[in-house]
């Protein structure tokens, strides 16, 4: 290895492998001569692409990860990162390899017994992938925390395993200060905990699992009334009956329903159904019969979420020239809502399957897109004029931007984490509080057993049962301690079994390998989904309890 | 630091040496907390100390099946769990999609066996553990392979595999005369499974919880389109690739068996399913997504193997040493809406074709199969429930009611003697008949105690 | 999942302890008093195995799920006069097995269509997977032997059997479906020309050429 220079103070190594590193990935990513070098790539994260796509990988590919501590929470955290194929990473870590590594760390070799850490795993995670960029910083987090704040800025997201409280709360200002993403990952025993902290992160793509179908068919816009127009439903041809789409019947029963009603809508869902069935000839017109399935979504069409909705009447809505590129979407989209969508965000053009002819659902299907398309182009009209509004360049976003923003639209979402501060400051919230108070109450005891862990080590310079000669004692004075969190959360009247109190004790601050591949496969998780952008992070800290295989969420 | 004398660099000892020598102190500091403490949380019988880390070490075997995504991360966490003798099968060679996930393998393994290049990283670098690779299939082993683990880890991807070793491992299982299990033959399973950002895992204890039969219905069918659908009104890119592969194939190479792991053939139905495609105005067939649909190939990450994985460790850690409570009993994660983490305590079905007990029937030890049938008929226990019983042991059809080929088939067998037909042991038959649902499971035991194996061996 | 509960508590008293000093305690959320007794290491095993093995004789055919489900179907069937049913691979493997329908009346009237059934392991979770071994001039049947039948495939659940597939099998004879084809042609036919669609089928049946297709006799 060699020494490449400094880095705001602190002195980064990097592997001398990195030259093939950086070799492979110019290979990796040149479309031509490089074509089979991407093919290979391709393939080789097929099964992660077909989750993330393009776009999630390319920004997994740009990210740069700094992740503290190279115990196994740490280590494995960084292997499912460094698999996926991670840009480049900085492992910091101040300690040498001692026996019980070889008992917990996959990425410790036998020979590496007494040399440095921060460089035995670096290059055993190297190893691993090659085209990931591989640095490690040989000190220990808490110094380089407290000398050289300015070496975060770089990163794109900061990993810190095993912190204590107290360094935590000093890096997280830090961050902040930054912008950068923190995410707090720790193992204990048989329990662990992961946290993020950032002001905010918003997601486009939320990826949720039961995707919402917003079809419409309540309010068709009239080139999909004009297309119903097209259909004679009421055919004398027994085949193309049961070939119409059902989308087609429900528009088409709804407004005949209407006209036959002084333009009411149906009272009730099942007024509705009957109205179809009297047109379905047959028991088995399949279209007839996922008409009637979905015919919910007339009656009683998928309503905005909440948490949409907290995002259009966010503050940041009204921007400036400050405002990035997500607020000035979301401000034109409001806007959009306001006027031509009448209510509604953009259409997302999807159409999901229906027993059909080929050509009529196609046809019925580019009704759909054109509107979609349309939407967005309204939207991103709206955009240009609001970015030159602010003086900003019009064409700061790209369309390509705007279109996968407004296909998203209706699952947008902002996150807001208080800081680490905040948290260990305040009072908890009533939803903490029920959790305490509630007959299993163990994860949100093992929440305050952590701390108050931190909280004795602060005051002892040990963790509770590190020792076993002090073992009785370390209960008593970890129960003390639990109290005194207690009652600064506002729970004084919570009770913590003493069983758990015990356990705490008996795991004396363990770094289990399995309990540390958990977390690293949380934070792993969670690291992914900040750094694309995609599907939704955790929204509180988590408390992982190996010893029931559950995790809980909290609200602080 | 390490109980050898006089090196200056004892780690850096040749392989062989190193096997001779004992553990370096501290190795496991963090693992004896949990087996050499007291605990709290415990399981029942916890016996806390040294004899207990040795048990896993030396004497409790375990065995991993499948060698992919969670297998490689199982042979990782249980050989840092302290387990020393572990085997691994696994019938698959090294693909380049795998390298993703299945951290013990790089570029130059392709093509490779999985189990035997996974058990040789494990062991090059954790020291001390044992990992025997069998590289062939499940159903090419003898039912004693399995028998010889105390416990057995699923790292499976297919329904069929995990419903095989399910059976197999429940048909271990006896009960006592009381319908209570035999705990000297429960052999424990962990499983887990996973998709994209989520995954399961479980325990099952067979006769104490639900084993794998009991709960299918948890596994949602494959999506199947109608094949007419596929032939006459396509509207999909799916039902233009599924159409090649199902029918176009029969038609345009007759003969030719489908290779999905042929790249020509996969082209080939690439190619097909695009032309089919542009005729039918359809837009967005690939060839990922004509690989998607063709082989089922469900979307995989490292961090999801490894969260299942590691919890799979830590039941079968705590399976093994009673170390801690275990889950209750069937762990869900999701990944994908923040972090959910809950288990389940779904039940066994009394009625399981697998893993119940049966319903304990005595008879005579000269009893012939027909005298059988007439003796189930006038039970009181099942009046009304039988009308015309058709019989079987396990996968041989005693006497069937039809259809007629069967019944001519099998009639010589009512003259028989029960007990010759059973091989002279008691077990289970199952019994099938119209006015029954499922099917009903009888414990036959034979009276006469002269010849009774069981009482002899455990005498 | 519809049977899920709490956890129950980690002490459980709701049994009696069988002796009184014992603490009942759980294991898997199951009350597991002596289940520490799996030991796991049976001696019972290797007594069973040394015995077997003394005994000389092979092990039971271990069974999987899908031939236990199958057993109760075919042990159940109840064929028409029409059908009947073979099994090739003897009356132990009834995963595959044959099923001849000769139909009595309609269009296809006095022939003979072999279809052969395989059986998942997982059988009811799949459905089976039915061919035509008979070539056939039939708007549900194509020329390869594939079968669009509903039950058989988007329409498949765990409470259908054999036998239900075994009469929707006999219905595509007695009620050929133009409306849902596989052989577009046959379908056409049946749709515009139902005496011109008999007359296809005697001829195939027969052993004949219909539309470029020959078809060997099955009568």
């Amino acid at each position: 290895m060699h020494l490449n220079g400094t880095d705001e103070g602190v002195s980064v190594l990097r592997l001398d492998v990195t030259e093939s590193a950086l070799k492979k990935r110019r290979l990796d990513r040149e479309a031509t001569p490089g074509v089979q070098a991407m093919a290979q790539r391709d393939k080789k994260y097929d099964r992660q692409l077909r989750i993330w796509g393009e776009q999630g990988q390319a920004a997994l590919e740009e990210a740069n990860v700094c992740v503290l501590n190279a115990g196994p929470t740490g280590s494995e955290t960084l292997k499912n990162l460094v698999l996926g194929g991670l840009g480049s990473f900085t492992l910091v870590d101040g300690s040498s390899v001692q026996a019980s590594d070889l008992g917990n760390n996959f990425l410790i070799e036998w020979s590496s017994l007494g040399k440095r850490k921060a460089s035995v795993v670096c290059s055993l995670l190297h190893e691993m992938n090659e085209s990931v960029i591989p640095k490690f910083v040989d000190e220990s987090p808490e110094a380089v925390i407290d000398s050289n704040p300015a070496f975060f800025r770089q990163f794109t997201l900061v990993i810190a395993t095993q912190l204590s409280e107290f360094a935590l709360e000093k890096l997280d200002l830090i961050c902040r200060q930054y912008n950068v993403v923190l995410l707090v990952a720790r193992s204990y025993g048989l329990v662990g905990h992961v946290r993020i902290s950032v002001e905010e992160h918003d997601v486009i793509e939320a990826k949720p699992d039961s995707r919402v179908e917003d079809l419409r068919f309540h309010k068709p816009w009239p080139e999909l009334r004009r297309l119903v127009e097209e259909f004679d439903i009421d055919t004398g041809d027994p085949l193309v009956h049961k070939h119409i789409p059902f989308g087609i019947l429900l528009i088409k029963i709804l407004e005949d329903w209407k006209a036959e009603h002084g333009g009411q809508m149906p009272s009730s869902l099942r007024e509705l159904k009957a109205a179809i069935t009297s047109r379905k000839r047959e028991h088995d017109e399949d279209n007839y019969n996922e008409a009637l399935k979905a015919a919910y979504l007339v009656t009683s069409p998928p309503p905005l979420k909440p948490e949409f909705l907290a995002v259009l009447n966010d503050k940041k809505v009204e921007i400036n020239s400050e405002s990035s590129n997500f607020w000035i979407m979301v401000s034109a989209l409001k806007q959009f809502m306001e006027n031509e969508g009448e209510g509604e965000p953009p259409l997302d053009g999807s159409l999901p399957d229906m027993h059909s002819f080929t050509d009529y659902y196609i046809r019925l299907q580019q009704v759909y897109q054109a509107k979609a398309e349309a939407d967005a182009s309204t939207v991103e009209e709206r955009v240009r004029t609001l970015l030159e509004q602010i003086g900003s360049d019009p064409d700061r976003i790209s369309r390509t931007s705007i279109k996968h923003f407004c296909k998203n639209a209706r699952n947008l979402r902002v996150y807001r984490y208080p800081s680490i501060a905040d948290e260990y400051r305040a009072r908890v919230g009533t939803e903490f509080q029920k959790l305490l108070a509630a007959e299993d109450n163990s994860n949100a005891a093992l929440y305050v057993l952590l701390r108050a862990a931190d909280r004795f080590a602060g005051t002892h310079k040990r963790y509770p049962g590190t020792a076993d000669a002090e073992f009785e004692e370390d209960i008593a004075l970890l129960k003390a301690a639990a109290a005194d969190v207690l009652s600064e959360i506002g729970c004084h009247s919570a009770s913590i079994s003493e069983d758990l109190v015990g356990e705490i004790c008996r795991f004396g601050s363990t770094e289990l390998h399995c309990v540390a591949a958990v977390i690293g496969g949380v934070a792993a998780q969670e690291t992914i989904k900040l750094l694309t952008g995609q599907f939704m992070p955790l929204g509180g800290p988590l408390i992982y309890n190996a010893i029931s295989a559950t995790a809980t969420v909290f609200e602080i | 630091m390490m109980k050898r004398k006089g090196e200056d660099e004892p780690w850096a000892l040749e392989p062989e040496a190193m096997a001779e020598t004992v553990d370096l102190e501290g190795r496991w500091e963090d693992l004896d907390r949990l087996l050499l403490r007291p605990g709290y949380i415990v399981g029942p019988g916890f016996e806390p100390g040294i004899e207990l880390r040795d048990m896993i070490k030396n004497d409790c075997r375990v065995l991993v099946i499948g060698a992919g995504g969670l297998g490689c991360e199982l042979l990782k966490d249980l050989a840092l769990t302290g387990f020393g003798n572990i085997e691994v099968i696994d019938m698959d060679t090294i693909d380049v999609s795998n390298l993703n996930r299945q951290f013990l393998f790089r570029m130059r393994d392709v093509g490779q066996p999985k189990a035997k290049i996974a058990a040789e990283r494990v062991m090059e670098r954790v020291r001390g553990v044992n990992v025997i690779p069998h590289y062939c299939r499940i159903e090419d082993k003898d039912p004693s392979f399995f028998q010889g683990f105390q416990i057995i880890v699923l790292g499976l991807d297919s329904l069929e595999a995990r419903s095989y070793i399910n059976a197999l491992v429940c048909g271990f299982l006896e009960y006592e005369p009381d319908g209570s299990p035999d705990l000297t033959t429960i052999k424990p399973m962990v499983d887990g499974g996973t998709e994209g950002f989520k995954g399961h895992a479980r325990v099952i204890i067979p006769g104490v919880t639900p084993c794998f039969q009991c709960s299918m219905w948890l596994f949602p069918p494959q999506v199947t389109f109608p094949l007419c659908t596929l032939a006459e009104t396509p509207r999909s890119p799916a039902h233009c690739i599924e159409y090649v592969h199902l029918i176009q194939w029969g038609q345009d190479r007759p003969g030719e068996t489908f290779d999905a792991d042929s790249t020509d053939h996969m082209k080939w139905i690439f190619e097909q399913a695009a032309k089919r495609a542009e005729q039918f105005n359809i837009s967005g067939v690939t060839y990922t997504l004509t690989q998607g649909v063709v082989k089922n190939i469900i979307p995989a990450i490292a961090s999801t193997n490894a969260i299942v994985a590691a919890t799979c460790a830590l039941e079968t850690l705590k399976i093994a040493t009673m170390c801690s409570k275990g889950m209750d009993v069937f762990m869900q994660y999701t990944g994908t809406d923040g972090v959910y983490m809950r288990t389940f305590a779904n039940e066994k079905d009394t009625n399981c074709i697998v893993c119940s007990p049966g319903v304990p029937v005595e008879v005579e030890a000269d009893i012939t199969l027909e005298q059988f049938i007439d003796a189930i008929l006038t039970d009181s226990r099942f009046k009304n429930k039988l009308l015309k019983p058709s019989v079987s042991l396990q996968g041989e059809n005693l006497y069937m009611q039809a259809p007629p080929v069967l019944e001519e088939e099998t009639r010589p067998n009512l003259a028989k003697p029960l007990r010759t037909l059973m091989s002279g042991e008691s077990g289970i038959l199952n019994i099938n008949d119209r006015k029954l649902k499922g099917v009903l499971r009888l414990q036959v035991n034979f009276k006469t105690a002269d010849v009774d194996m069981d009482a002899g061996a455990g005498g | 999942m519809k049977d899920s509960k709490k956890n129950l508590p980690y002490l459980v008293g709701t049994e009696q302890p069988k002796v009184d000093s014992v603490v009942l305690l759980t294991f898997c959320g199951r009350t597991a008093f002596g289940l520490i007794m799996i030991k796991l290491f049976s001696v019972k095993q290797k007594q069973k195995e040394a015995a077997e093995s003394a005994n000389g004789r092979a092990p039971v055919k271990k069974q999987s799920p899908g031939e236990l489900r199958v057993q109760k179907d075919i042990s159940e069937l109840n064929l028409a006069k029409t059908t009947s049913i073979a099994f090739p691979n003897g009356k132990d493997n009834l995963l595959s097995f044959e099923i001849t329908i000769r139909p009595d009346e309609g269009y296809y009237q006095g022939g003979t269509f072999v279809f052969t059934f395989q059986i998942s392991q997982v059988y009811p979770h799949e459905a089976p997977k039915v061919k035509c071994k008979t070539k056939v001039y039939h708007p549900n049947i194509d020329l390869e032997g594939n079968v669009c039948l509903n039950i058989l495939r988007e329409d498949w659940n765990p409470v259908l059997s054999v036998n239900s597939i075994i009469y929707g099998l006999q219905y595509l004879f007695l009620d050929p479906n133009p409306d849902d084809p596989l052989n577009h042609e046959a379908a056409e036919v049946l749709r515009d020309n139902p005496r011109q669609f008999e007359n296809n089928v005697r001829r195939s049946m027969a052993g004949g050429y219909v539309g470029g297709n020959h078809f060997p006799r099955c009568i």
